[in-house]
């Protein structure tokens, strides 16, 4: 009996160890679960040499381009200056062309979150490099002189959500903490941070580059970014509530300064042709004080002609999409070179690379649309019967719309993407900021000769423009801004400041006050509930 | 007192006879029921080496001694035992084998008695599996278990498959079962050679089947592990289930050699109704639109792209040996044609299993070796984004007054590769052309080695034994593209040419021990304890080049490009999963019955320190039959009642999500030239760890009046933990999403299988089948998220549209969007707030406080209920059986006719469907996403229908055309019809649509959009034995 129970017990131990074993042992050896890395790094085996800092800020200044898609189209699409009707079954899109047009997007119109991301994507690579830059092995030198690049493009990432959003989150460090996320600062505390950042880093930029550099920070691309929150530091200092936008102080002279430290740099002209600023070679041009670079390979290029050519016109298959408004096609001169960036009227095959604007397409056979209709642009929005389309821009037909060829088309490109370089900044801004600044302090004749300063490339003979009255001359700075920066994304941050954001327009009727700032994307305040959402929204 | 029986007592009585006189025995072995002879059975001496089997007449003789005990056994019938007594003859016939208590069932880490599982375990065997025209094990087994919905993703021969056991338990981590081959996990991620810009305007059939290497002729049998409490022995694999298959091996004997083939024909089986070209032109007429745009031609696109597709299929295979060794090698050759021409799917396959036993039985060496050549013609149509999309979208869009052939001299005479295409138009493509000229060739060899020896330790103690299992599965893909300049796709940039080459191995080294033994003739024990290690790794390269001279080079001489468009691509990765695993069977006269397993898993995906995870299951039955209160109860064969616990785990996330990663990314241009850049590439989670099912599960199985009705009927109830999402973290982030385990997913069903032979009667036999499961799935967290988007539209003008939505308190598959109210001034009234502004016969929508459309939930993807119905009839030589498959309840988003249902269309010279042309929209509205195009996709497919007949005077046939032991004719149909409310190509579709969030895209399920059409096929089959 004793001896019995003995091997019972004896027996429901081994079975019972036997079948816990798995729970406790941890063979050495055998158990090794690093996971290997193949093709990629990890950080600490990186930042050793210049090159590598090199290759660590090269995506800091990629995502630059970025700013081509969301940040450049809200800034048109949400102006009188461009719209994406929907072209017969094309470019509905769920709405949300038209909701940036008609001012009645919402928390999950698309657009806001792609620009809150794309922004914050730049912030976050900086502060990633900025980082590892502390203990990386190079020289105190290169660490200054990088780390003021850092600091310059992530104010100017700063900017952008400023522009877009208002009030911010404000973050330096690499990472943020998912489960301690940061709440918004205001909008004015986003204005001293890019204020005083570039401040302090414009002294380590150098004045220029190197051709091999071109392209990167200089001292005058921090210049010129603080003309322009100067030049808008009412609207980014004051609070925005449901009924609109209740300005911060001026800084006139400030953007005054700012400018004019660029203007008597020595280091920028006006080119000699308007459109020098925009052909695939624009890099050489002499006005650009702050550009991305593109080239004409895939991922690389810029697209601005696919957006708005007819799919029929080059064998890329463009995307038939964005049009201007008649009222700002009429709001050039005829004798305004610069009209010509649009296309309007019978297009034919020859698109005549090296051409620009309206010389394109001027040759060959006429083009038809797919339907076999003539391919002529009309200013007019029309629908498939040629009758004008009214309140909403849906059902218009395939050539409606002027189109916008203001960068030349690239005969090197692949596929969509052109080598044309994009200007943030040129020189004939800051003279505009400064002519702006002067007449808004009184001084209507100084302001009105730098405006004429850079009409007088684009007309022969001149056509200076002469004001009566302040306000007159406020109304001519507007209209000139809109010609000469037409398609550089300044129109929203511009109707904005002359308070006719929410007017109506072809297509849209008065809107609310505060659709002076978009609304913090759903997805973000879903991934960080310390964001609250702007007044309105 | 520990009795020893099995093994050893039958030992010692083969022993005991030794000491009589030898004779022979001879006899005949027939078919019980028929009365016709059966060759090839094994006849053994119970306890010895010593065997023969039967001849083509059924005949046998063996040397014995009186009081040795004869052994008849034969795959499908009862073994019998016959003990030799003084007469010189034994004849057998031989019972064919219904009750399949006693079958053995696959569980992984070794077999069970189908009587003692205890956990939700299903079996198809080959003879009960589907037939036709099948390419892939999963076809095998489709509709025939309750509760396992296979979904074939379309209809392109070698398609992907969507398989969901008890609904999906995932959300970011993949939702397919583990597949198990002889013992060996299988890697069965997407392995076919990705195309660098696939996609978009690279058009290709994308994703392919993995396990099409695999022949499902050579498959013997499927194990289907349902619950957690069978799977957890698979551990952080065994969430979505197991499907452990098994090949077949050879049996001693004499040599069997057997052959199956068939010829199936496919014919495309529903038509989209898209205008014909005298329609076209009349509606251009209607509606006065310009007419330069209308040929002389009239041309069905969907006839021209589309042929009767011819496949065959042929199966040598041969096999026998000694009761020591036995051995089977098998060659397959498969044609599969596709529908679409110039697509389709050719595989040669081989197999060899080898099995020995030496050392008195103690050492069992099992080798299986497969090799498997194939070849996918992809069809160059892709479904997803690109408003010009692929194939079947120009098949759509095509213009029916247009021609195939261009008659490019104007002499009336065109050749065959002369295609016409649109002047000056590149966006629409000729259907035709796309397909005869664009190349989408890819090769794979695969090779799945395994090796396993058992070994009892006899000397230590009884029933011990040792095992040793090793694996390899290796497989190499070369694929390559070319759409040559002369197609309107590439004619921009003169062609491109794509070559990609990808490499997926695994390793596997399992070591594990078993301890089966009874006790007091009452304790069943059984022990299985062991450590397993895997190893995957996969690597490729990927090379393209635009700008060819001339097409002539195609994808051979990619130097022959234009430099400045070459790109290049390659990675390799590598993950490991270490594992030791254990389990407990017991049972008391089999009477009370516990099953208790642990396996602790540890992979290398994720965070340092959680890397290890542990994952027990406990199950316990009770036969009830076998109670005294039932006992008398002459009905009842079986009664069982099962309940089970367990956890498992899903891993399958990809590699290198918990660390942080640099790679190259951010390319930027400086100084007119590119800039390589490093950046983030994943947003790391140290934290990260698997997600963790738990489910419970009641079952009960019966078997009644004598196995004239048996099935079982379970509830099960599974929540997912810790469930794996990937979503947007707080900005800046260098990468805007991480993967976190952060939500909670409940499926609760009950899965139900009813058989019953309903006639009996001598010559005639008839069985129905039935199996139904009803599962209800329920997303109970996303991680403080109240909504994730997916279910990307495509189509012109319906980008950046999502159409489903993840939100708690719903479903996985919910269908989110605008309500569609019906027509303006037809359905709806002309002054109501929803058709303010709105021309008359323009759609409307349901509107919010802000007059905009209101988003709402309009349906969901998965259905209330799945079911399958069997019918096996048999007369004398003939049988003839159905399979219908149906589906209740769920919804279908049809994308492809939301895009195609607008005459504005003909605004673009551009077709669309016949019912848009007498819908009240007017000509210019523009489609819109609403729940309009959310269709009640339930359907009951006629899977199947076989008639056969078996040749049972085979011995008249042989002397005719030689030594036939078995010869049987078919035909079968495959889909043959379908009923179902749903209008597009097929209810059961599945398109890729899913939004992509970082890295990991969210599934959607349910959307149809330009599927590849599913066939109809007929076949004839011829199987033969020798």
């Amino acid at each position: 009996m004793n001896a019995f129970l003995t091997r019972k017990t004896w027996t429901v131990v081994l079975l019972a160890a036997a079948f816990l074993a798995p729970a406790a042992v941890t063979l050495q050896g055998c158990t090794n679960l690093d996971e290997e890395t193949f093709g990629v790094i990890t950080p600490d085996q990186f930042f050793k040499t210049d090159a590598e800092i090199v290759a660590a800020l090269a995506p800091v200044y990629a995502q630059l381009r970025a700013m081509m898609w969301n940040y450049h189209n809200i800034s048109e699409l949400t102006s009188d200056e461009a719209i994406v009707p929907v072209r017969g079954t094309d470019w509905d899109d769920g709405g949300h062309w038209r909701q940036l047009h008609q001012h009645n997007w919402d928390a999950l119109t698309v657009d806001w979150n792609g620009a809150w991301v794309d922004a914050y994507t730049g912030v976050a690579r900086a502060n990633v490099v900025l980082e590892n830059l502390a203990n990386a092995d190079v020289d105190q030198s290169t660490k200054d002189a990088v780390s003021a690049e850092l600091r310059y493009l992530r104010a100017f990432y700063y900017y952008q959500l400023m522009d877009l959003f208002g009030g911010v989150p404000i973050v330096e460090e690499a990472a943020v903490d998912p489960d301690n996320p940061p709440s918004r600062a205001s909008r004015a505390e986003v204005f001293s941070f890019v204020e005083s950042e570039l401040n302090a880093i414009r002294g380590a930029l150098p004045d220029r580059w190197d051709d091999a550099n071109l392209g990167r920070a200089t001292k005058w691309a921090a210049d010129a970014l603080l003309a322009k929150i100067y030049l808008n530091a009412r609207e980014f200092t004051g609070t925005i509530s449901t009924s609109g936008i209740q300005r911060g102080s001026d800084r006139w002279q400030d953007a005054i300064t700012a400018a004019d430290r660029v203007i008597n740099s020595g280091q920028f002209s006006l080119a000699g042709d308007y459109f020098d600023n925009f052909r695939v070679d624009n890099h050489n041009s002499p006005e650009i004080i702050f550009q991305v670079g593109h080239l004409g390979k895939p991922g690389l290029g810029l697209n601005f002609i696919m957006r708005t050519l007819h799919y029929n016109q080059i064998p890329q298959t463009p995307w038939n999409g964005f049009s201007t408004l008649a009222e700002r096609f009429e709001s050039f001169e005829d004798t305004d070179r610069r009209k010509n960036m649009f296309l309007v009227g019978q297009m034919f095959s020859s698109p005549n690379e090296g051409c620009i604007g309206a010389e394109c397409f001027s040759s060959g056979d006429p083009l038809q649309d797919r339907v076999g209709n003539p391919l002529a642009f009309t200013e007019e929005f029309l629908d498939p019967n040629g009758n004008p389309v009214t309140g909403s821009p849906i059902g218009v037909n395939e050539t409606s719309g002027v189109r916008i060829l203001k960068w030349e088309i690239d005969p090197a490109r692949t596929g969509g993407d052109n080598g044309n370089n994009y200007a943030f900044f040129r020189l004939a801004e800051m003279y505009l900021i400064k002519a702006e600044a002067l007449i808004r302090q009184g001084n209507v004749q100084g302001g009105m000769d730098l405006i004429n300063l850079v009409r007088a490339r684009d007309f022969d003979p001149d056509e200076p423009l002469t004001a009566s009255s302040q306000e007159e001359a406020l109304d001519m700075v507007l209209a000139e801004r809109g010609r000469e920066l037409f398609w550089e994304a300044t129109r929203r941050q511009d109707l904005i400041r002359f308070d006719q954001f929410n007017r109506a327009w072809e297509f849209k009727p008065q809107s609310e006050g505060f659709r002076v700032v978009g609304p913090v994307p759903q997805v973000q305040i879903d991934a960080n509930p310390n964001l609250t959402q702007n007044p309105g929204y | 007192m520990v009795k020893r029986i099995l093994l050893f007592s039958i030992l010692m009585l083969s022993c005991a006879s030794l000491a009589l006189a030898q004779k022979t025995v001879s006899g005949t072995v027939t078919d019980a029921e028929s009365g016709l002879p059966l060759p090839g059975v094994n006849i053994a001496i119970k306890g010895t080496l010593t065997g023969t089997t039967t001849g083509i007449d059924g005949e046998y003789s063996i040397q014995a001694n009186e009081g040795d005990v004869l052994v008849f056994s034969f795959v499908g019938y009862q073994t019998q035992e016959i003990p030799v007594g003084p007469s010189n003859v034994i004849n057998v016939a031989l019972k064919v084998d219904q009750v399949l208590l006693d079958e053995v069932v696959v569980v992984g880490y070794g077999t069970q008695r189908r009587a003692n599982i205890t956990g939700s375990a299903e079996r198809v065997i080959a003879e009960e599996a589907n037939v036709g025209l099948i390419n892939s094990p999963e076809q095998l087994f489709q509709g025939r278990v309750a509760g396992v919905n296979v979904i074939q993703n379309g209809g392109e021969p070698g398609a992907p498959v969507t398989v969901r056991i008890r609904g999906g338990t995932s959300i970011s981590a993949s939702n397919e079962p583990l597949y198990v081959i002889d013992g060996v996990p299988i890697d069965n991620s997407n392995s076919s050679p990705q195309l660098i810009g696939e996609g978009g305007n690279t058009p290709s059939s994308g994703r392919k089947n993995p396990l099409v290497f695999l022949n499902p002729n050579d498959i013997e049998s499927v194990d289907i592990l349902k619950d957690a409490s069978a799977a957890a022995i698979y551990g952080s694999r065994g969430a979505n289930g197991v499907i452990l298959i098994t090949t077949k091996k050879g049996r001693a004997g004499q040599v069997q050699v057997d052959y199956d083939g068939y010829i199936s024909t496919s014919t495309f089986a529903k038509k989209l109704d898209l205008l014909t070209a005298d329609e076209y032109r009349a509606a251009v007429r209607r509606f006065g639109l310009p007419e330069n745009n209308l040929g002389n031609a009239n041309t069905d696109w969907q006839d021209a792209v589309t042929r009767d597709a011819v496949s065959q299929q042929h199966n040598l295979s041969f096999g026998g040996g000694t009761t020591a060794t036995q051995y089977r090698a098998s060659v397959s050759y498969l044609n599969n044609e596709g529908i679409i021409i110039d697509s389709g799917l050719e595989r040669v396959s081989g197999r060899i299993n080898v099995n020995h036993k030496a050392f008195d039985d103690r050492l069992r060496i099992d080798t299986r070796l497969t090799g498997s050549f194939f070849n996918d013609n992809r069809a160059p149509f892709n479904q997803t984004g690109g408003f010009e999309g692929g194939l079947l979208t120009n098949v759509m869009k095509y213009n029916p007054t247009l021609p195939v052939h261009a008659d490019r001299n104007g002499d009336g005479v065109v050749g065959s590769d002369e295609f016409f295409e649109i002047p000056g138009q590149t966006s629409v493509r000729n259907p035709v052309a796309m397909a005869r000229q664009i190349a989408d060739i890819t090769k794979t060899t695969r090779i799945l080695g395994s090796f396993k020896a058992d070994y009892d330790f006899t000397f230590l103690t009884q029933g011990l034994t040792g095992t040793v299992n090793l694996g390899l599965d290796r497989q190499q893909a070369s694929r390559r593209y070319f759409i040559p300049g002369a197609n309107p796709l590439r004619s921009s940039v003169n062609g491109e040419a794509i070559q990609s080459n990808a490499e997926f191995s695994s390793e596997l080294v399992e070591v594990y021990g078993t301890y089966a033994r009874v006790f007091e003739e009452k304790h069943n024990v059984s022990l299985v304890g062991g450590y397993s290690f895997q190893e995957f790794t996969q690597e490729g390269f990927r090379a393209a080049a635009q700008g060819f001279v001339t097409d002539l080079f195609e994808y051979n001489n990619l130097a022959a490009g234009s430099s400045n468009t070459f790109r290049q691509e390659s990675f390799k990765q590598k993950s490991r999963l270490i594992s030791f695993f254990s389990r407990l069977n017991y049972d008391y006269k089999g009477r009370y019955i516990l099953s208790a397993s642990l396996r602790r898993d540890g992979s290398s995906r994720f965070g340092k320190d959680e890397k290890w995870g542990i994952f027990p299951a406990v199950t316990v039955g009770w036969r009830l039959s076998d109670e005294s209160f039932l006992k008398g109860i002459k009905a009842i064969n079986d009664l069982k009642l099962r309940f089970g616990w367990g956890v498992t785990g899903n891993q399958e996330i990809g590699n290198l999500r918990s660390l942080p990663i640099f790679g190259s990314a951010g390319n930027a241009v400086i100084g007119e030239s590119e800039v390589s850049g490093v950046a983030p590439t994943n947003f790391p989670n140290p934290n990260l760890k698997w997600e963790e099912t738990t489910q419970f599960n009641v079952g009960l199985d019966y078997d009644l009046w004598g196995s004239r009705v048996y099935g079982s009927v379970e509830w099960y109830s599974k929540t997912t933990d810790d469930l794996l999402l990937e979503f947007e973290v707080p900005q800046p982030a260098a990468v805007p999403t991480r993967l976190a385990n952060a939500g909670k997913m409940k499926n609760t069903g009950v899965d139900f299988s009813l058989n019953g032979v309903v006639l009996d009667r001598g010559d005639l036999f008839l069985e129905l089948g039935a199996t139904f499961n009803a599962n209800s799935n329920e997303i109970q967290n996303l991680g403080g998220r109240t909504q994730i988007f997916t279910g990307r539209a495509s189509g012109a003008g319906l980008s950046q549209i999502n159409t489903q939505i993840l939100t708690p308190g719903e479903p996985f598959g919910t269908f989110f969007g605008p309500k569609f109210l019906g027509f303006c001034g037809v359905d709806v009234d002309q002054n109501s707030a929803e058709c303010a502004g709105l021309e008359q016969g323009s759609q409307a929508f349901e509107l919010d406080a802000q007059g905009n459309r209101k988003l709402q939930i309009i349906g969901n993807a998965q259905p209330d209920f799945t079911y399958g119905l069997t019918a096996n009839l048999t007369y004398k030589s003939w049988d003839f059986s159905f399979f219908l498959r149906g589906e209740q309840g769920r919804d279908v988003f049809n994308n492809t006719a939301l895009e195609y249902s607008s005459k504005n269309l003909l605004n673009t010279n551009v077709n669309f469907l016949r019912s848009a042309l007498n819908d009240p929209t007017p000509l210019a509205e523009a489609p819109v996403w609403s729940s309009r195009w959310v269709q009640d996709a339930s359907f009951l497919r006629m899977e199947n229908i076989t008639l056969g007949y078996t040749f049972k005077n085979v011995k008249a046939l042989s002397s005719a055309v030689g030594m036939i032991r078995r010869a049987r004719i078919y035909v079968a149909a495959n889909n043959l019809f379908v009923l179902t409310p749903y209008d597009g190509f097929d209810p059961e579709a599945n398109t890729e649509a899913s939004a992509s969030v970082g890295n990991i895209p969210i599934t959607s399920l349910g959307i149809d959009y330009t599927n590849y059409p599913r066939p109809r096929t007929f076949t004839a089959g011829i199987s033969l034995g020798f």
